[in-house]
């Protein structure tokens, strides 16, 4: 029988990789890759649902879902970070740690995106920022971001702003006209038609004055893993809602190549690191140390907690009306994974 | 515009491939890339010569030009490792410690090859293991080893034997036949022609009875580092007699082209860090607290304490007759630099 194609689009990711250059096939499938940057990703996802499989952020995918988007997710997730310990602050500030963060202004890229979920969740479930008593800054406007696609409208109760078409994050916190933002120098990433901080970049600012609100990020992810148990996740991968109908077992063959990809990474992992560090093999022992030897499990019972977590941050900030169920987010059949 | 076409070998570098890769262009030469493991180059260039610009032992270069091979250096040198701290040893030998290696049987690829010269180099002069009173075991054969191509004769004094053809160092040192050498799993480098643990990989063997020498590398890393000033050098790279002097503006060209495809690989060192390590950022500050901003450092002023150093344990370890001077290795234009 031959394959059938599938159009996917995904960010480069290490874990997911193998998918989409061919090392690791999906059984039964043909994956026609688009590489892109998760800020088009989801915005052209969520707005015109051009792909049949998609990397998705889940923040955006619970509200999504809440409003019964026609998309269903595969419980992996290849991509996680600490977006709480990723903060800088303007030292003109007064900022010395994250309990003085109330009543400053914040910079977040996009109000609902994931990164910025969890970096409201656990400033206020562990260092005490109540998300009412700051000042919430975004830089993508209304037509061009996730929310825009989704309806977003700022929760009620919460001191929303825009930032000015002719300033991005970084030009207003290198200028302390925001206090807080998660970027600690001029980005030299690539441009994509969605973030204005890779356009308007304030190469020209001084970015001495600006710090990190975790000097100390593996000190922190210590911290944060040792109550939390997991390392926050950003994105997930969905199936389109037609295709998913049309092609039974899909979720399960996907599912199952995701996880080869995993696992073709974790051993070709010591290989990828730069000579430069000199002492990959010593780090890379650090981080299972820190993180154990999985820090990206994938299916529902390993992700337990975490899922929970976001579940009820997305409620408790007013981004979905209810607690969505995790039976309501994932295929059927990857209920017991 | 014509360009000069050159050959070229190499092994994968980071700091090299962008040359490889037509990223950087060298003014007036146009690059023909071959990628090869650096056993089977070394083998080639020295006893065929064919590639008319290539990747090169500093070791067996000392040796070359003392016996009047028709090639010169470009004073770059982007391969660098800490040797002695890769070496592992069995623990049925009673080795505790490095000074505990007198009188055992150290294996090694290549006698004359620049991790071995280092090994015993460090271990001499740092550990007070003499060269003469440990038992040296080469597993490469004389006709497919450089020294073959070089005219190698084990130098008076030293204990030296050859692996059986049906063993390798792997095997060796993983049922105790040997006591130490730089291998502590499974060989899993790529096939060679030129070596043999690829395939007699000792995978079979109790590997948990093969331990790391310095179990702290990077405590060791710090020691070395504070003493000597240098990451030791592993490969410099050579230009044919015959195109060197047809074409001597040859030399300056591609040393300034090194010298840029480093600086683009380390633009992008941190992005290319794997996310699965999750603290590169932190792991890079860590590598440059120790090592230095560039531990690659290039040109012959940067490199006259490491070079010095080479050419005297070489000497000393009866590799050459004479004492090099730095300046007649490499070309007369970039002797300044």
């Amino acid at each position: 029988m031959p394959a059938v194609n599938l159009s996917f689009v995904s960010n480069y990711n290490e874990r997911v990789e193998p998918l989409m250059n061919g090392t690791i096939r999906a059984d039964g499938f043909e994956i026609i890759p688009t590489y892109s940057h998760p800020s088009e990703t989801f915005w052209r996802q969520l707005k015109f649902q051009e792909f049949e499989v998609a990397e998705m952020s889940m923040s955006s995918f619970l509200i999504a879902r809440s409003r019964s988007a026609d998309m269903i997710a595969l419980p992996v997730f290849p991509s996680r970070r600490f977006f709480h310990a990723e903060q800088s602050y303007h030292v003109d500030s007064g900022i010395k740690e994250p309990g003085d963060l109330v009543g400053k202004r914040i910079g977040v890229g996009e109000y609902q995106q994931t990164a910025a979920l969890w970096a409201r969740g656990v400033l206020e479930h562990d260092f005490g920022v109540s998300q009412f008593k700051v000042h919430w800054y975004m830089e993508r406007t209304d037509e061009l971001s996730h929310g825009g696609a989704t309806g977003f409208t700022p929760p009620p109760g919460i001191s929303f702003h825009r930032i000015p078409p002719d300033k991005s994050l970084a030009t207003m916190l290198v200028n302390n006209e925001i206090d807080v933002a998660p970027i600690a120098g001029h980005l030299s990433r690539a441009v994509n038609v969605i973030d204005r901080s890779t356009h308007i970049r304030a190469s020209e600012g001084d970015w001495s004055k600006v710090k990190p609100l975790f000097p100390d990020e593996i000190a922190e992810a210590k911290r944060f893993v040792a109550k939390h148990g997991f390392v926050p996740v950003n994105h997930t991968y969905i199936i389109r809602g037609d295709l998913y109908r049309n092609n039974p077992g899909i979720a399960l063959k996907l599912y199952d190549a995701f996880s080869r990809a995993k696992a073709h990474a974790a051993a070709t992992l010591l290989e990828r690191v730069p000579a430069a560090l000199v002492f990959g093999a010593e780090y890379l022992a650090m981080t299972n140390e820190i993180l154990g030897d999985d820090p990206f499990p994938y299916g529902i019972k390993d992700n337990q907690a975490m899922l929970q977590t976001i579940i009820d941050f997305s409620h408790e900030q007013g981004l979905t009306p209810r607690k969505m169920k995790v039976e309501e987010l994932f295929a059927e059949e990857l209920l017991g994974t | 515009m014509p360009k000069l076409r050159l050959s070229f070998i190499s092994a994968f570098n980071e700091r090299v491939d962008p040359l490889m890769q037509g990223q950087v262009q060298a003014e007036g030469i146009e690059i023909v890339p071959t990628y090869s493991h650096p056993s089977e180059t070394f083998w080639r260039q020295l006893k065929f010569q064919e590639f008319e610009v290539g990747e090169m032992s500093m070791s067996s270069y000392l040796i070359a030009r003392e016996r009047g091979f028709d090639m010169i250096a470009l004073p770059v040198f982007p391969s660098r490792r800490l040797f002695h701290t890769e070496l592992s040893y069995h623990t049925d030998s009673g080795i505790t410690k490095p000074e505990d290696l007198v009188d055992k049987r150290i294996g090694i690829g290549e006698y004359q090859q620049t991790a071995a010269l280092w090994q015993r180099g460090i271990l001499e002069h740092d550990f007070g293991v003499s060269q003469y009173k440990v038992h040296w075991y080469m597993e490469r054969t004389e006709e497919l080893s450089h020294g073959g191509a070089t005219g190698f004769t084990p130098p008076p004094g030293i204990s030296f034997q050859r692996i059986p053809p049906d063993k390798s160092m792997a095997s060796m040192l993983v049922n105790h036949e040997l006591d130490v050498a730089g291998i502590n799993s499974p060989w899993k480098n790529m096939p060679n022609v030129i070596g043999r643990s690829h395939r007699i990989s000792g995978s079979e063997g109790d590997w948990s009875k093969v331990k790391l020498l310095f179990p702290d590398r990077m405590a060791e890393g710090k020691r070395f580092f504070g003493k000597w000033g240098f990451l030791p050098v592993n490969h410099a790279y050579t230009i044919r007699g015959d195109i060197y002097k047809k074409y001597p503006w040859v030399a300056f060209n591609l040393y300034t082209a090194f010298v840029k495809a480093k600086a683009t690989f380390n633009a992008k060192l941190l992005d290319s860090i794997p996310s699965g390590l999750f603290f590169g950022k932190e792991y890079l500050a860590m590598t440059q607290e120790i090592l230095g901003a560039d531990p690659y450092p290039y040109g012959v002023k940067a490199n006259r304490k490491m070079l010095e150093t080479l050419i005297d344990l070489s000497h000393e370890q009866g590799l050459t007759s004479k004492k090099a001077k730095v300046e007649e290795l490499f070309a007369e234009s970039t002797r300044g630099l």
